[in-house]
């Protein structure tokens, strides 16, 4: 190894290739809303179980305004569940599958990027919960040997074509 | 020692066999240990309550049979579990079969193991016996352990575990030709005294200090009158610890790594090591995931390095299992790579990291730094040195600033060179064919100013292991992928095994 790094990375491409565009696809727009609905269900548990220990506190003789606390960051967080995180995380959700590889975008802060190259997925499965089968929609795990990603929230039809698609590419590639 | 034995006039691998005799005391200790508690809770209880009176029958038969009877049955059991524990290797499979009244049988794919381990604990090697334990991908205990067999018979066992096809040095009869290297005693000494593993030692100590230092009342000890407190009696105690914890770190170093010897077998690379317990790890080339050259930071200034590679077999154990060489000049490292894993020789001027990435260096912005400022400006207010805290922050950044420095990562053909410091320097060497997954991890931050965190994925033990770079060009990074994802194309479209291009570019 040589020690003395080159000088550079600064305004020019240091690899002489393109950097890979964003993928295209988007998940189902029903997403949203399935995820508003999980959402909300979380926010109302974590109401529910502020209240529990505002109640305790306050018996346990706890000035009002600390005993309030848990309640009001709950009540604070309540919009940000159901509204804001599923909105920016529905816009940040893109994939894409081609016979080479599969890509994935995700995160609300923070973005990943991840890409799955297709000769090194081991098995693929569609995962369906009570609320995304209410709205008619799966997601799609794929597995590797270093770990397990999810497309979440595709329509149902969408999800089956996609592992099938997956299923085959895989197949045909090399085994680990 | 176990690997230099020849192959001269033993039976037949394809035979069922059985473990050493002695397998059978092992056995019966076993189940003796699970069975000690209810053979002789019984036993105790009454003789607490009834006293130390053994002529009554009621006592004697809880006191005695009891645990009698439980040892004869662990004999017996040791027996039938050894007499029904068979192993053979049949064409291309190793099969096992054991089980008293279940009985089952494996069947392994030898193409499937990912590794082959023989140890000789002390008195093993009096008696002339190994362990040999089998690793298959992915596991976190070994698929088999055969707990004793005959260092004779274990050697035969590796031989024939090892991939169909391939010759080894005693079929081919060019054994002085296969690479070799052990690691002198110098350099035993040497990595021992810079592995900075004293840092870890030394925390132990001083935890055992502060255990006794709440214990013992100070003050009252006759021959520390007056001055402990005083600036070098402090010093003297310090001095004293740091250097017990250097010796024990080297004595660590010695027990784990003496007569380290690294030599290639074909497809194979057979690392022996240990000097109380011999262990002799037996790992497929094919099956080598990444290889990570570590400069400790006792060791870089000496032009020192430490050699790892990644396998599918380990990880989550001992991360002993995956040091490579545990001592080599950095001039060596080539060469040596050369010798032993010629994919994985390659040579990089690496691409270091744009400026802007500099200051993102420097100031830590996650949680740790926050908490790091946090606590300084508290010592600041409550404390007259406080200021003193403000140390820890600077630290960091001067650690931060370094590790830009040597940041830095390059594609050589079909393999990616990064390289980063925590507080060792590591080059991770990483062939194309074996990310499993890459990853490139913006945070808000970071997409303001540019840059992106890279990360590959390889598999590694039971969970796989990430390799990331923080704060390279977004766009160098986005076209690292573009480089990962090429690669499948050639897989995908020929459907074969991967034979791809790139064997080393070396200048």
């Amino acid at each position: 190894m040589s020690s003395s790094p080159v000088a550079g990375g600064d305004g020019r491409l240091a690899l002489d290739i393109a950097p890979r565009p964003e993928p295209p696809e988007r998940i189902d727009p029903r997403a949203l809303r399935a995820w508003q609905v999980s959402g909300a269900i979380s926010a109302m548990t974590t109401l529910v179980v502020a209240l529990a220990v505002a109640a305790v506190a306050w018996r346990l003789g706890l000035p009002w305004p600390l005993a309030c606390l848990p309640p009001l960051l709950a009540i604070v967080a309540v919009p940000f569940w159901v509204w804001f995180i599923p909105r920016v995380r529905w816009r940040r959700w893109q994939y894409a599958v081609s016979d080479r590889d599969i890509e994935l975008q995700q995160g609300v802060l923070i973005v990943t990027r991840t890409l799955i190259p297709m000769s090194r997925v081991q098995h693929v499965d569609t995962r369906q919960g009570p609320i995304l089968r209410h709205y008619g929609l799966a997601s799609v795990a794929i597995a590797t040997a270093a770990g397990t990603k999810e497309i979440p929230a595709l329509a149902v039809e969408v999800a089956d074509a996609l592992r099938d698609r997956i299923a085959a590419l895989a197949g045909v590639a090399e085994d680990v | 020692m176990i690997v230099s034995l020849r192959l001269l006039g033993l039976p037949k691998m394809s035979e069922p066999r059985r473990l050493h005799p002695v397998g059978i005391v092992l056995r019966a200790l076993r189940q003796l240990r699970e069975l000690a508690v209810p053979a002789l809770l019984p036993g105790l209880v009454t003789l607490l309550r009834e006293g130390f009176d053994l002529s009554s029958l009621r006592a004697a038969s809880w006191v005695l049979v009891l645990p009698a009877g439980v040892l004869v049955f662990s004999v017996l059991y040791g027996i039938l579990a050894w007499y029904r524990h068979t192993y053979w290797v049949a064409g291309a499979e190793l099969r096992v079969e054991q089980g008293i009244l279940n009985r089952k049988q494996r069947i392994i794919p030898i193409e499937r193991i990912q590794a082959v381990d023989v140890s000789q604990g002390v008195l093993q090697r009096l008696l002339g016996l190994a362990k040999v334990e089998i690793q298959t991908a992915g596991g976190t205990a070994p698929e088999v352990v055969l707990t004793a067999v005959s260092v004779r018979a274990a050697e035969e066992l590796r031989l024939a575990l090892r991939r169909p096809g391939v010759l080894g040095p005693v079929e081919a009869g060019r054994a002085g030709q296969e690479p070799a290297r052990r690691l002198s005693t110098q350099d035993l000494l040497l990595a021992g005294a810079t592995s900075g593993r004293a840092g870890v030692a030394l925390s132990l100590v001083g935890s055992v200090m502060s255990l006794f230092d709440e214990a013992i009342p100070w003050e009252k000890v006759p021959l520390l009158p007056g001055h402990l407190g005083g600036p070098w009696t402090v010093l003297g105690i310090g001095v004293c610890v740091i250097a017990l914890a250097w010796l024990l770190s080297v004595l660590g170093m010695v027990l784990a790594h003496a007569g380290f010897t690294l030599r290639r077998e074909g497809e194979t690379l057979l690392i022996e090591r240990g000097l109380l317990e011999r262990r002799v790890a037996s790992l497929p080339v094919d099956r080598i995931q990444a290889v990570r050259i570590v400069e400790g930071p006792f060791r870089q200034p000496f032009g020192l390095v430490e050699l790892r590679v990644e396998s599918a077999a380990y990880g989550l154990t001992a991360s002993e299992s995956t040091v490579l060489f545990p001592l080599l000049r950095r001039r060596e490292v080539l060469p040596f790579l050369r010798a032993f894993l010629p994919e994985y020789a390659v040579e990089a001027n690496l691409i270091s990291l744009p400026a802007r990435a500099r200051p993102r260096y420097a100031l830590r912005t996650d949680l740790m730094g926050l908490a790091m400022a946090g606590a300084s400006l508290l010592l600041w207010l409550q404390f007259p040195m406080g200021f003193l805290g403000f140390g820890l922050p600077l630290a960091a950044a001067l650690l931060g600033l370094w590790q830009y420095r040597d940041a830095g990562w390059a594609v050589i053909g079909g393999s990616l060179v990064l390289r980063w410091r925590t507080l060792s320097r590591v080059t991770a060497i990483v062939r194309r064919r074996r990310v499993q997954m890459a990853e490139i991890i913006r945070s808000p931050l970071q997409r303001r100013s540019g840059l992106a965190t890279f990360v590959v994925r390889v598999t590694s033990g039971a969970s796989g292991r990430a390799f990331a770079l923080r704060h390279l060009d977004a766009r160098d990074a986005a076209a690292l992928l573009t480089w990962i994802g090429e690669q499948s194309r050639k897989v995908a479209a020929t459907g074969t095994a991967v034979s791809e291009d790139t064997r080393v570019s070396w200048h």
